[in-house]
């Protein structure tokens, strides 16, 4: 039992007796490719979503033109009618 | 404010050069900390690489509560676990294999004469539930101090002595199967 133990502590102590392992040179310039990579996909992501901004947008002024020209109409209309009546009360 | 929590500061405002200096003191650290989980080299890297772009990008998250030696080990340490469950996924879905093309792991720092009994002691380790993993890689094999293995593991002390003694009976145990026959 004690043969037994010796070389499990052993085998512990394998562990901890080591040297720090070497870091692949490279490594750190592939971060930065990943890093560069989202930024890129940053940079392309709202194109599609400005083309698409854009075109909600475009509609908005549309809608809201046809309702400007349509207030516009009845705008002249009831300036007619004040008008008219102010008239009316001129007259009198 | 020391140097480590100024270069966190500088990295979430893009800078570069502090996050390769932050790059130089940490990466040696992440990575050897890295293999003792992941018991392989490419993986080691990959997860190492992981690291740095979470350091990168959560870089403005540092709150200070901790010091940047925790918060790097705690990142270090929940991005190996992840890794491990995710080879272990793909390796159950059969996607990898890769206990087939590495079958025994020979850490690199190993000194020749202790590589037979290191290679048992992976084996075992590989077998232990994450948080005795964790508390046996960062409190026996790395020698950390207590208080902060218990403060990368955000639990208290009493239970990350708990865990390393589990931990180490557990190894024990499994060192005896995997090798029942020998005696010294």
């Amino acid at each position: 039992m004690e043969n037994s133990n010796n070389w499990i502590d052993e085998a512990f102590k394998s562990v901890q007796d080591q040297k720090q392992p070497m870091l692949n040179a490279d490594l750190f310039s592939k971060i930065e490719q990943r890093i560069n990579k989202e930024a890129t996909k940053v940079v392309l992501m709202p194109i599609w979503k400005v083309a698409v901004a854009a075109a909600v947008i475009l509609v908005i002024n549309l809608v809201a033109f046809k309702d400007v020209s349509y207030t516009d109409q009845n705008s002249a209309t009831t300036e007619y009618q004040l008008g008219t009546n102010y008239n009316f009360y001129a007259n009198k | 404010m020391n140097i480590e929590t100024e270069l966190i500061k500088q990295i979430s405002q893009g800078d570069k050069i502090a996050f390769k200096e932050l790059y130089s003191l940490f990466s040696n650290k992440v990575y050897a900390t890295a293999l003792h989980y992941l018991q392989n080299i490419p993986d080691a890297e990959e997860v190492t690489q992981d690291v740095f772009l979470s350091i990168f990008n959560n870089a403005s998250s540092f709150k200070g509560n901790s010091s940047v030696n925790t918060w790097v080990y705690r990142i270090t340490v929940n991005t190996s676990l992840s890794f491990l469950k995710s080879r272990k996924r793909r390796t159950f879905l059969f996607i990898d294999d890769y206990k087939k093309e590495i079958p025994d792991f020979e850490h690199p720092g190993i000194i020749e004469e202790n590589k037979e009994n290191a290679k048992l002691m992976y084996q075992a380790i590989d077998t232990l539930p994450d948080a005795q993993k964790t508390a046996f890689i960062l409190g026996f094999i790395e020698e950390k101090p207590r208080k902060e293995i218990a403060d990368i593991m955000e639990i208290s002390l009493k239970a990350v002595e708990s865990l390393l003694q589990r931990a180490k009976a557990n190894l024990r145990m499994k060192l005896e199967s995997l090798n029942p026959n020998r005696r010294n």
